[in-house]
């Protein structure tokens, strides 16, 4: 317990630094508690109780206000030791009121946190620590202020919260994280890839730290809200001696980046960003000259012109960057209130803007040929800005829902549609004429069916997050195995079901760590090769009927067909001298323990990996294609069902079996005419149609059950065509039962080796329908 | 009566805390996330005192505090930045804008209860 002593408050008063509101409140606590005991020998309370009120006054007033003195205030505080400094404890009337200042730590490692508060910074710090990643590695593209400023404020809020909790690792760690981005804020740092790495080596330890106490949390006992928590210490010295090494060494730019920035391909960043840049100040002028308004526009203006000039200096454009001072002095002034915002300032704002429009140009045009004066140009015409509108968008359109509930709602509507069936196609109302009835059940299904669509649309995303955080991964890849590569992506904005993202989160890992490790050649080799020295990986999305396809592709060496046999014979998983055709000679790459690497890497090579890929697709009911071509490339492609759950088909007897196709293979359907075939050989037939050959099955056969008894349906047969990528062909059953919203069952373990289908659905009336997977049947059929 | 406190922190975090300490005192406590959004609600509500982060997104702590002080009704209400800038540059920043003062994150339940006790007898 502290106990205040009239010397220890003269102390605190006259270190006392108006606005420091923690400190007022602690002297005033300890003043009153001063007159209450009564120990002091210093005897006038009365003064005592007058600077009470004087400081409590002082305090509520502004720190602006006028009329506050306060060295008259202090000067009648007692200056010396008062006469008999007590030292005997007096009893303390007013004890219970003191609060210990700090939450006592149970023992050295225990922190008690209040659970709700715990669980409102986890979520909060894993949101902000998912959106640093991207945007740090954007900085290393391509520096940009304002990116700097979210994630400084990112890591601010970490920072924070966690001081609060005693989250004493996490709060250092953001503190140091912090104060290199402000460095980079204020211009103190430049980025580079080291100061990069380290952000994100930073931002690593911050997310397993947050990880450790979320596990740690959701194991604690909790007592009336609040939790014992001990979070596992980490080893920080390293990065810590990192981020001073780095506080301490602030370089000038070495010789290498002088040289680098002579890069064309940089030049023409930095043209490009400059006309952008001249763009937005020109929107501002013409903004303030129409709405007479300066403020932000003012200010925008003045930041961008001074971020080019920055960038100019760095390129060594020195007329540039002393022009840009020039209209940044220009822009101060009329800021600070010096020169009015008028007609006359405005043109020569523009004027200023044409001038360094036209330097951009001839500085950093690579054959310098453009004229100078371009100040008799037409005048610009720019789309102005409703100044107000949109500026500031607050309201939130969105809410946290947990995942497990969105789950249990997409289950429940799985089920709904099962009943809407079983009451539609109750077998009791077979027969019967029932008008009312049937209206109301096209109702029911017409709700039900928007009810599906808003439910699976509330659990796509699309994969744009998957995919940055693929940016990421080759990044790190290429440095550790010294290699250079870009990653193109696209169709990132192709959404997918939340759950099935995580799914094939691992297997893109895999795959692309493959790619570059195995894939991709040293650039040495790629050299010898004649390719250019910058290994590509592409990864791509797209929709394709009822899947989505994700392909990664690379430029480097492909497959090696030879080695893989040969490695596959080896460890006996084909005979001697099988015939194997390409698909099945790359699908080896997938057993377990696999691996044609001569020496194991720490990334790949260990044989793991691969059927992990294959496991994880499987479990989606997913599939993945090779398709390589040596020193071209590979191309993997994985093919996943849209959705997990539910689908709409069309339903098809054959024989006595039902079957269900994706509404998204099926093209058209014909009367079967048995005249129109034509026999190309005993196994093969083909049809006509509208001038298109096509290949020609009947589903009886394929799934041999044509020896079943089938209930008479004349010679009436159908005909269905399906389509898979560019092919298509014709399919023959017996009779189309209906078109409806199918609910997808995995196929139970015992027959999940059945070829061609993906699943099967439970009808109405309680029978099973088995859902073919046309792809596989194109495949099985045409190879 | 309680006093009506506005909490403007575009950490939820830090509002929870400080709805957590104020509520069972008796104090009502209005959150908003940013500084627009404070300051549209400094309008539409009358409160007796903000508590005002620095670092927000939108419109930022000054930004926010300069806009309400210039607000009639807000000359003589008590302003108090709730934030982790301590250094004297931001203090002084705050001075300009003649806040109450300032409390340096992460703060005590039982200071803010002072500091408030004390600017709100």
């Amino acid at each position: 317990m502290r106990k205040p002593t009239l010397v220890g408050v003269v102390k605190k008063i006259r270190a006392f630094e108006p606005g420091d509101l923690i400190a007022a409140a602690d002297i005033l606590e300890d003043l009153e508690s001063l007159i209450v005991a009564e120990q002091t020998s210093f005897d006038d309370s009365a003064l005592l109780s007058k600077v009470l009120e004087d400081f409590t006054v002082l305090n509520q007033r502004n720190t602006t206000s006028e009329g506050v003195n306060w060295t008259s205030f202090l000067e009648c505080l007692p200056g010396k030791k008062p006469k008999k400094p007590s030292k005997s404890p007096a009893v303390r009337t007013s004890s219970s009121r003191q609060a210990p200042r700090k939450t006592p730590k149970l023992n050295s490692e225990d922190i008690s946190v209040d659970v709700e508060v715990l669980s409102s910074f986890l979520i909060e710090a894993r949101e902000h620590l998912d959106e640093i990643e991207p945007r740090v590695l954007s900085l290393e593209s391509q520096f940009d202020a304002q990116t700097v400023n979210e994630i400084f404020r990112s890591v601010h809020t970490i920072k924070g919260v966690s001081g609060f909790l005693n989250l004493d690792q996490i709060k250092t760690l953001s503190h140091e994280l912090e104060f290199l981005l402000d460095g980079l804020r204020s211009g103190n740092l430049a980025t580079s890839s080291a100061l990069v790495d380290l952000l994100l080596q930073g931002c690593d330890v911050l997310q397993k730290m947050v990880q450790d106490v979320a596990g740690k949390a959701s194991e604690m006992s909790v007592k009336k809200g609040v939790g014992i928590l001990r979070p596992t210490f980490f080893d920080l010295s390293a990065l810590m001696k990192l981020f001073h090494d780095f506080q301490n060494v602030r370089p000038a730019p070495p010789q290498e980046i002088t040289e680098l920035l002579q890069n064309p391909e940089l030049i023409a960043k930095f043209a490009q960003e400059a006309v952008e840049t001249l763009e937005t100040v020109e929107q501002c002028i013409l903004t303030m000259e129409k709405t007479h308004k300066t403020g932000d526009y003012l200010n925008e203006a003045f930041r961008a012109i001074h971020t080019l000039k920055g960038n100019a200096g760095f390129f060594g454009f020195g007329n540039l960057e002393s022009l840009c001072m020039e209209m940044e002095s220009l822009l101060d002034s009329l800021r600070k209130g010096q020169k009015q915002i008028d007609e006359q300032s405005i043109q020569s704002l523009l004027r200023y803007l044409d001038r360094l429009r036209a330097l951009v140009q001839l500085s950093t045009s690579p054959n310098q040929a453009v004229p100078f004066e371009t100040s008799d140009h037409e005048p610009v015409k720019v789309a102005l800005l409703d100044p107000e509108a949109n500026k500031y968008s607050v309201k939130k359109k969105d809410i946290r829902v947990d995942t497990e509930k969105l789950d249990s709602l997409f289950d429940l509507i799985g089920e709904l549609i099962t009943a809407e069936s079983m009451v539609i196609d109750s077998p009791d109302l077979r027969g019967l004429e029932l008008e009312g009835f049937q209206k109301s059940a096209a109702y029911l299904s017409k709700i039900t069916r928007e009810l599906q669509n808003i439910t699976m649309s509330m659990r796509m995303i699309p994969l744009e997050g998957l995919f940055s955080k693929m940016n990421r991964l080759v990044r790190d890849l290429g440095r550790k195995f010294n290699k250079e590569i870009d990653l193109e992506i696209s169709g990132a904005e192709t959404e997918m079901d939340r759950n099935i993202i995580e799914e094939i989160s691992d297997p893109l890992v895999h795959i692309i760590r493959n790619a570059v490790d195995h894939g991709i050649e040293d650039t040495a080799v790629r050299l010898a090769k004649g390719k250019k020295p910058n290994g590509k990986v592409v990864l791509n999305a797209r929709y394709e009927g009822n899947e989505i396809w994700i392909t990664v592709s690379d430029d480097g060496a492909g497959l090696d067909r030879a080695r893989i046999l040969e490695v596959a014979t080896d460890r006996g998983l084909i005979s001697q001298g099988a015939v194997l055709n390409d698909g099945e000679v790359y699908k080896l790459v997938f057993e377990p323990g696999f691996s044609t690497a001569k020496e194991v890497s720490e990334i790949s090579g260990r044989g793991v990996g691969m059927d992990v890929v294959k496991k994880n697709l499987e479990k989606l009911r997913g599939n993945i294609d090779i398709h390589t071509v040596i020193n071209k490339g590979t191309d993997f492609v994985l093919r996943i069902p849209l959705t997990l759950a539910i689908i709409d088909g069309v339903t098809l007897r054959c024989g006595t079996m039902l079957y269900s196709l994706p509404i998204g293979d099926v093209v058209e359907f014909q009367n079967f005419d048995p005249d129109k075939l034509t026999s190309a050989d005993p196994h093969h037939k083909v049809m006509r149609l509208r001038g298109e050959i096509l290949p020609v099955m009947s589903l009886a056969d394929f799934f041999t059950n044509s020896n079943q008894v089938a209930p008479d349906t004349g010679d009436k047969k159908v005909s269905i065509i399906l389509k898979s990528q560019n092919r298509k062909m014709a399919v023959i059953v017996d009779e189309i039962v209906g078109y409806k919203q199918i609910v997808l069952k995995a196929l139970p373990e015992f027959m999940s080796h059945l070829k061609g289908v993906s699943g099967c659905t439970i009808m109405g009336n309680g029978e099973v329908s088995l859902i073919i997977d046309v792809h596989a049947l194109f495949h099985r059929f045409l190879v | 009566m309680g006093k009506k406190i506005l909490c403007i922190d575009d950490s939820s975090t830090i509002r929870m805390l400080v709805k957590k300490t104020l509520l069972p005192l008796d104090y009502e406590v209005l959150e908003a996330e940013n500084g627009k959004q404070g300051l549209e609600m400094a309008i539409n509500n009358p409160v007796d005192l903000l508590l005002v982060d620095i670092n927000m997104p939108v419109m930022n702590g000054f930004e926010c505090v300069a806009a309400v002080k210039a607000l009639p009704q807000y000359a003589k209400v008590p302003m108090v930045f709730l934030t982790t800038e301590s250094s004297q540059e931001k203090k002084d920043q705050g001075r300009q804008l003649g806040v109450s003062g300032w409390i340096i994150k992460p703060f005590e339940p039982d200071g803010l209860v002072k500091i408030l006790r004390m600017l709100l007898p």
